[in-house]
């Protein structure tokens, strides 16, 4: 005889230890499920870091994309994408395993033992550079033999106890070499010759708000007319070229944006980061704001470039001036910065330069040019200021041949 | 009755208290079983493990990098060893591999590395 009491009892009891075991298994399930998730996506973080880390190595100057076994075949695949991007190249890299993905984007630009404390490089002529009012010379200084001269301009004396601050070194007749190979890939889009990894649209079809990544195509909106941007927000992998100019307001909202075209024009845009490609004229409006890690490229085609950095302009990254075959003796200016302006990062420029401003960085040129309502003075710096010291001395900027550059990481991107 | 079977109050709830006892026991040795047979829970110390590896890999420095500097600490009964390899110019391979106090290998993880002397 049974009690239905203690049945019912016993029945109770064993729910409850089936539930308590279950909820054990399930617990101890969870556990394991999620240790095996994290560790594959910190797995996948390592293999994207590591694939970043080829990328920094390759020297290559093509543009490439490819899969890559890290470690063992088939278990730890990258894929790394290279490209170039403006003055700077783009490095993407992704891991994959089953529905987990992992990516990271980086921008790699150069430093190097020479331009560490480099803050002016000036091309032998056979003229002494003669500066006048309250300009400043902070940082090592490779100059022509004939060095230094005071000069009276304008009504104005230099101001300074030192001609420079710094150590002073002889520069040659022959400006250092900047990347050939950076100029040619950029001649290239200004010719309208897009590579592979690019997927071309009308200028027309522009979106007003847009962030690409560099995992895929590159966009180019392309047109063969002006092309005036305005109350648009537009980052990561996206070129806008045209074949006449580019006009951007103040309203506009680019990252790491590329514009090419023969002119542009920047109106009081205060831009994250972008890169100018240009091959005649360039104007930096007043109060144009272009953060770290920003860049111009100009390079001639049939004429000599022009940029003119305005007053108040806040530039952050590195300008090219180039001229190649062009380079000669002439008086026109390359490069015009006003008094008022302000850049932080490297200079390079092959035409003449006449420089008014606060540039804390590096300056490498072939000539400086003041003109002014009494005359041309070739050689003379009226207030320009160059600062090496206050900026890292292992800022991330431009290669230049002969000199042992190093690759470096200068910004990661979530794009 | 023919047939029936009869059974003592006291004789039922002792068993029961048997069974009681003999699920409780069951259920606890599946709690130990699983708590010590499965990497997720295996005493936490694989999540240790984890956790203390991305740490040691995102925090090598880049003179252990250019001196094969070999790192080695011993966290709560488990040992981690970090050592290097040259993997091509300018890249090395940093290879965590975490034992237990017994020297068994019970994690490792590794990552490459960009340097330039």
């Amino acid at each position: 005889m049974l009690k239905a009491g203690s049945l019912a009892y016993a029945i109770a009891v064993s729910v409850i230890v089936a539930i308590i075991c279950t909820m054990m298994i399930l617990l101890a399930y969870m556990n394991r499920s999620y240790f095996i998730h994290t560790d594959w996506h910190d797995r996948l973080k390592d293999n994207a870091h590591s694939a970043i880390s080829i990328g920094l190595t390759s020297d290559s100057n093509e543009d490439f994309q490819e899969w890559k076994d890290l470690f063992e075949d088939g278990s730890d695949s990258v894929w790394i994408k290279k490209r170039r991007w403006g003055a700077y190249e783009v490095i993407f890299a992704s891991a994959k395993h089953r529905n987990l993905e992992f990516s990271k984007t980086a921008i790699k630009a150069y430093t190097s033992e020479e331009t560490k404390a480099l803050a002016l490089w000036l091309t032998d002529r056979n003229r002494p550079l003669q500066i006048s009012g309250n300009a400043l010379l902070k940082g090592n200084c490779s100059l022509p033999k004939k060095g230094l001269d005071r000069a009276y301009i304008e009504g104005k004396n230099y101001t300074r106890k030192e001609l420079m601050y710094g150590e002073k070194s002889l520069s040659t007749s022959k400006l250092p070499e900047i990347d050939k190979e950076l100029l040619d890939y950029w001649s290239k889009y200004l010719r309208k010759e897009y590579n592979q990894q690019d997927s071309l649209v009308d200028a027309g079809k522009m979106e007003k708000q847009l962030s690409h990544s560099f995992q895929k195509k590159t966009i180019i909106y392309h047109s063969s007319e002006e092309i005036d941007l305005r109350d648009i927000d537009l980052s990561g992998n996206i070129l806008i070229s045209s074949e006449k100019n580019i006009k951007v307001g103040e309203e506009v909202t680019l990252n790491q944006v590329i514009l090419v075209a023969p002119i542009i024009t920047l109106e009081k845009t205060r831009a994250s980061s972008l890169h100018i490609i240009a091959s005649d004229t360039v104007i930096l409006g007043e109060d144009v704001e272009m953060e770290y890690p920003s860049s111009i490229i100009m390079k001639s085609t049939d004429q000599v470039p022009y940029l003119k950095i305005s007053e108040g302009v806040n530039f952050r990254g590195c300008i090219v001036s180039a001229l190649g075959d062009l380079m000669r003796r002439t008086n026109n200016l390359s490069m015009e910065i006003n008094e008022k302006a302000f850049l932080k990062g490297q200079v390079y420029c092959e035409g003449n330069f006449e420089h008014m401003g606060t540039i804390e960085g590096t300056v490498i040129a072939n000539n400086f040019l003041l003109k002014t309502p009494s005359g041309i003075y070739e050689n003379h710096l009226l207030n320009g200021k160059i600062d090496r010291t206050e900026l890292s001395k292992n800022f991330g900027g431009l290669a230049f041949g002969g000199w042992k550059n190093k690759s470096k990481t200068i910004e990661w991107l979530e794009l | 009755m023919a047939g029936a079977i009869k059974l003592k109050s006291s004789t039922l709830v002792e068993t029961l208290v048997a069974v009681t006892v003999l699920s409780i026991v069951a259920a606890l040795s599946i709690g130990v079983f699983l708590a010590i047979s499965t990497p997720g829970s295996s005493s936490g110390s694989m999540m240790m493990a984890q956790q203390k590896s991305s740490e040691m890999l995102d925090t090598i420095s880049s003179y252990s990098l250019t001196q094969n500097d070999e790192i080695s600490i011993s966290i709560e009964n488990l040992n981690y060893r970090v050592s290097f390899a040259d993997y091509q110019t300018n890249v090395k391979k940093a290879e965590v591999e975490v034992l237990d106090n017994r020297g068994r290998l019970v994690y490792t993880r590794q990552r490459l590395y960009y340097f330039d002397e």
